[in-house]
């Protein structure tokens, strides 16, 4: 019995070990993961709501599938858009520029923020309204945006000095945070992030330590967290509240 | 299993415990391996750790980190479930070390019965618990060189399981020389402790112990 206790001991950690691995490429994020089941469900549920239903597979590069993977048992958190003569705005969209960066815009009461980011370098933050079907937002250096939105869509143009790219972007159907960023504690100790957390589960972020911008490595979204050379990087959802944030 | 056979068996037996008492380390002071009992090889403990110390670096260090791995709940991030599941391990390593200098009567004349068992338990309990940890820091981050620390922690977490295996393997050998498991078990500890110093303390004292 001796002989063997040992060996089991180490077997134990191994098994252990495998299980922890398996539920952690579980957990961790993956571009090229697919919902093949998902996405009929989801679009099954939410038929009721005609006007809210997004079609799938709507932004302009054929090479990001956007699989919104509903899931069947929220369905009714579908693209708010709203039909009141106010139209206070509450939604998430994501979608691509016509460069290939990718944007997502977060609304809230009709206060609106976007990033568009390249997931290398090139990262703008825009600050503005979404309000009557229209998005207007700026940004540093005098970025603009302006667009509209409507069943599940929005598009329109982005403006940074004398360059301007299209986009097209769809409403997430999950209330979950499309947005991140470094909290401001954390931008105060010279680290900033931003990261966009599309639908499917794949994620897009720059951070930039000490002036330089490096590709962001993936948020933990439970935590908000991740690891950046080695310290932590604290991220918490961007709230597009007046003073909220900037 | 019959009749005729009985005997024989329990000779076999008795001849088994016999040698188990004279590599058992709680002998406090273990004589030389018996004339005609072949010392024990070590190349296939040895390898095997070498094996699992190379191939945790080389995973760490291919593997793409994902920042991402699995979360135990009521922890406030995964770094603070990695530091206290370490600390868990290297308290135990504490009790790893004290039972084992009693089991060699090193504590004096401080050596009761449980010493044994008490080594065996706390050994099993702490290795299971790095094991997580581990897990974490190989997917989640692997082999990381940004500064000394993360490079000396990257080296030691992938010797500490070579060193382990290596010694569990060892372990139900008969004919140990008398220093190899001491050995072995200290430099298990030695690792173990350098791990925690570049990890945990230092996540204690940058970050702080509430977090």
């Amino acid at each position: 019995m001796k002989r063997i206790t040992p060996l089991l001991t180490l077997l134990t950690g191994a098994g252990t070990a495998a299980v922890l691995f398996a539920m952690s490429a579980q957990a961790a994020p993956r571009s090229d993961r697919t919902a093949p089941v998902a996405a009929p469900a989801a679009s099954a549920s939410a038929a009721p709501s005609a006007a809210t239903a997004t079609p799938p597979a709507v932004p302009a590069t054929p090479a990001e599938p956007s699989e919104q993977r509903g899931r069947p048992g929220a369905p009714a958190s579908a693209t708010p858009t709203p039909t009141p003569p106010v139209r206070k705005v509450t939604a998430n969209w994501t979608g691509r520029l016509d460069g290939g960066a990718t944007i997502a815009i977060t609304a809230r009461d009709g206060e609106a923020v976007a990033y568009v980011c390249d997931g290398r370098r090139l990262e703008v933050w825009l600050r503005g309204t979404a309000a009557a079907g229209r998005l207007a937002l700026t940004g540093k250096k005098d970025a603009t945006l302006t667009g509209t939105f409507g069943d599940g869509r929005a598009s329109g143009e982005l403006v940074v000095g004398d360059r301007r790219w299209s986009f097209t972007a769809t409403a997430t159907r999950s209330p979950a945070p499309v947005l991140y960023r470094a909290t401001a504690r954390q931008r105060q100790a010279g680290v900033d992030g931003g990261w966009i957390l599309l639908p499917d589960g794949s994620q897009v972020g720059i951070v930039t330590r000490d002036g330089t911008p490096v590709p962001a490595p993936p948020l933990d979204p439970a935590f908000g967290t991740t690891i950046v050379a080695g310290t932590t990087v604290t991220a918490e959802p961007v709230a597009a509240r007046p003073g909220a944030d900037e | 299993m019959s009749g005729p056979h009985r005997p024989l068996t329990d000779t076999g037996d008795l001849d088994t415990v016999n040698v188990r008492v004279l590599a058992d380390p709680m002998a406090p002071d273990p004589p030389p391996a018996p004339v005609g009992v072949p010392r024990a090889s070590l190349t296939v403990p040895l390898l095997v750790g070498a094996a699992v110390a190379v191939a945790l670096g080389v995973y760490g260090r291919v593997h793409e980190p994902t920042g991402i791995a699995v979360n135990l709940a009521g922890f406030s991030s995964p770094q603070a479930v990695k530091v206290w599941l370490g600390s868990g391990a290297a308290a135990f390593a504490v009790v790893q070390l004290l039972s084992a200098l009693a089991m060699w009567g090193r504590l004096g004349g401080f050596s009761p019965s449980w010493a044994g068992t008490v080594h065996r338990w706390s050994g099993r309990v702490a290795f299971l618990l790095t094991v997580p940890v581990a897990v974490h820091c190989l997917y989640a981050l692997g082999f990381a060189d940004h500064d000394l620390r993360t490079l000396v922690h990257s080296l030691l977490g992938c010797l500490f399981f070579g060193a382990f295996t290596t010694k569990m393997l060892a372990l139900p050998k008969p004919g140990l020389a008398g220093w190899f498991l001491p050995f072995v078990g200290g430099l298990v500890f030695a690792i173990l402790t350098g791990i925690w110093l570049t990890s945990s303390l230092w996540w204690f004292t940058t970050v702080g112990v509430g977090t």
